[in-house]
């Protein structure tokens, strides 16, 4: 560990993310929030594997962020529900970044992305079966173990379903969250995406989630496109607004549980900071009133 | 689940989807598996363009994509840190010896990648030039000594003319006309990366430092003799070192 990292772990670790909405944070806005200030966005989230680098601008401005807003690292590299558990050398890294940020949570998917010694760069999707809850369940506790944190675990967004599968998602989900006592980071354009893929009702599937274990929601962009027998088939592509419907599932969410730690994820065709930023107030809006709501 | 079979069927697209998979109207899955068969076909060569964005640019889609698929196929990464994922395109480049390829294409990934390296490289604080000045007053001990390169460090030696080219594509202007070879120092003193062109002299004398040569070794070893200070100021004015080193000097 150098020598920032050291001191970084020596503050006191911010336990949890803010009950409030934070983004993706993209080096190109950097210079705009810095300019600038964050505006309504009171925390960000980093892909954790673009940060396994020794220096230069990227840990520069990880350490300035850090220093200034609560940090959620949130992995896209392990490969949790993959055939193996994730490799020494990648838990070491993500210790390593979690203590130099003093990050306020870690999240992983429910996902694999590497397989046969090579990476696959996307979240590929698992039958829910016996096998795999076995398997992630361990993997899970093993990541837990090795960075002494709990991790949050993300729905994921799918395409395909598998013969194979016995459990349905909300349950297999809320079956990993008995065994390992890890969180939820409950991904509702993931829900809305496959619940249109796979022909359910996102609402009814929503309460069917173990919603005590949500710690943090993603809200993002999806693209749309058709099956082949013409059936709509969406693609969670994180470029462009939060669709309507994704909007509605969050106010549902908001009246359940009450305000919660929520990130608008925005990963290609980047648009300007002040874009993403309003985006981010109309999710701290819906917050902000659930939250006087509820005090009243 | 057979995720090696999965795995093959993502990388090899004349194959049908693996088995198993359902949609629940019935529907073929293969257009559903297709979604993620492009999804790591687009984020894979996406990430190659990002670490050679003037290779692509050079190249134009049409020329960089088909080659960025042939390394994917022949060397795919093998951790999700994919800043680490490029280091042998140069040379698959360097292999082709494809006619309608730029002759210095090869040489321009080599630059790009060492960039790539610089970016990410240890911080460290450079040597700064009157940190020197001391040792003017022993030659002896500054003949002996020994530079310990800065981690960003590199050096790209071209027979074309490499420097112009990378700055020509960056700037998006005509490719230069000038004739013959560049040397490319890459320096990250703090935290931007700079491409800077030094001549045959400074290049050698960077070149033996940075194999562990002492100063007089690399002196003598380049040939500059003459000219040190005029080879030894632009290393030191970018930052190339971050110290040095005097051996005690050796007892009779």
């Amino acid at each position: 560990m150098d020598q920032a990292a050291a001191k970084a772990g020596q503050g006191a670790p911010r336990c949890a993310l803010p009950a409030a909405v934070g983004v993706g944070f993209k080096p190109q806005h950097f210079a705009a929030i810095e300019a600038a200030g964050a505006g309504a966005v009171a925390f960000f989230e980093v892909h954790a594997e673009n940060y396994f680098v020794a220096g230069g601008p990227l840990l520069h401005q990880l350490d300035w962020l850090a220093a200034r807003y609560p940090l959620s690292i949130h992995g896209v590299g392990a490969s949790l529900a993959g055939p193996h558990p994730p490799p020494e050398e990648h838990l070491a890294a993500l210790s390593a970044l979690l203590a130099r940020t003093a990050a306020a949570s870690f999240s992983e998917h429910l996902a694999w992305s590497s397989a046969g010694g090579i990476f696959l760069d996307d979240l590929l999707a698992v039958p829910y079966d016996g096998a795999t809850l076995r398997r992630l369940c361990a993997h899970v506790e093993r990541v837990q173990e090795r960075l002494g944190r709990r991790l949050l675990l993300e729905n994921p967004a799918t395409y395909v379903e598998f013969s194979a599968s016995t459990w349905s998602e909300p349950e297999f989900l809320a079956e990993v969250v008995r065994r390992t006592g890890c969180g939820l980071l409950l991904d509702l354009n993931n829900l809305y995406v496959s619940c249109v893929n796979h022909h359910r009702d996102p609402l009814a599937e929503l309460e069917r989630f173990p919603l005590e274990a949500v710690a943090e929601v993603h809200l993002a962009g999806h693209a749309q496109d058709w099956d082949d027998a013409g059936d709509p088939l969406l693609i969670d592509s994180h470029d462009r607004p939060v669709a309507e419907p994704v909007w509605a599932l969050y106010a549902a969410l908001l009246d359940h549980l009450g305000p919660l730690p929520t990130l608008i994820e925005w990963d290609g065709d980047l648009p300007p900071w002040p874009v993403l930023e309003a985006e981010a107030r109309r999710a701290a809006d819906l917050v902000h009133r659930q939250g006087k709501e509820r005090a009243s | 689940m057979n995720f090696a079979a999965f795995a093959r069927a993502l990388l090899h697209p004349d194959l049908p989807p693996p088995e198993g998979l359902t949609a629940w109207n019935g529907s073929n899955v293969a257009k559903r598996f297709a979604v993620y068969r492009n999804n790591v076909w687009h984020a894979l060569l996406e990430a190659l363009a990002d670490t050679f964005p003037l290779v692509r640019r050079a190249l134009g889609d049409e020329h960089f994509l088909p080659l960025a698929h042939r390394y994917l196929c022949s060397h795919p990464p093998r951790s999700p840190v994919l800043a680490r994922w490029g280091g042998a395109f140069p040379a698959l480049l360097a292999a082709l010896e494809d006619e309608d390829l730029p002759p210095w294409i090869a040489d321009l990934a080599r630059l790009e990648w060492a960039c790539l390296e610089a970016l990410h490289a240890p911080d460290a604080p450079p040597l700064a030039a009157k940190a020197l000045q001391p040792l003017t007053r022993d030659p002896e001990g500054l003949a002996r000594s020994r530079w310990r390169p800065h981690p960003a460090l590199r050096l790209v030696r071209s027979r074309h003319p490499l420097v112009a080219l990378h700055r020509a594509l960056t700037e998006e202007a005509s490719p230069p006309a000038v004739a013959g070879g560049e040397n490319a120092l890459v320096v990250r003193p703090r935290l931007a990366v700079r491409v800077v062109a030094v001549d045959d002299a400074c290049a050698a004398l960077a070149a033996a430092l940075l194999g562990g040569a002492t100063l007089a070794e690399a002196t003598a070893g380049s040939g500059c003799e003459a000219q040190l200070a005029e080879a030894l100021t632009p290393l030191l004015r970018h930052g190339a070192f971050v110290a040095l080193t005097i051996s005690p000097e050796e007892k009779p």
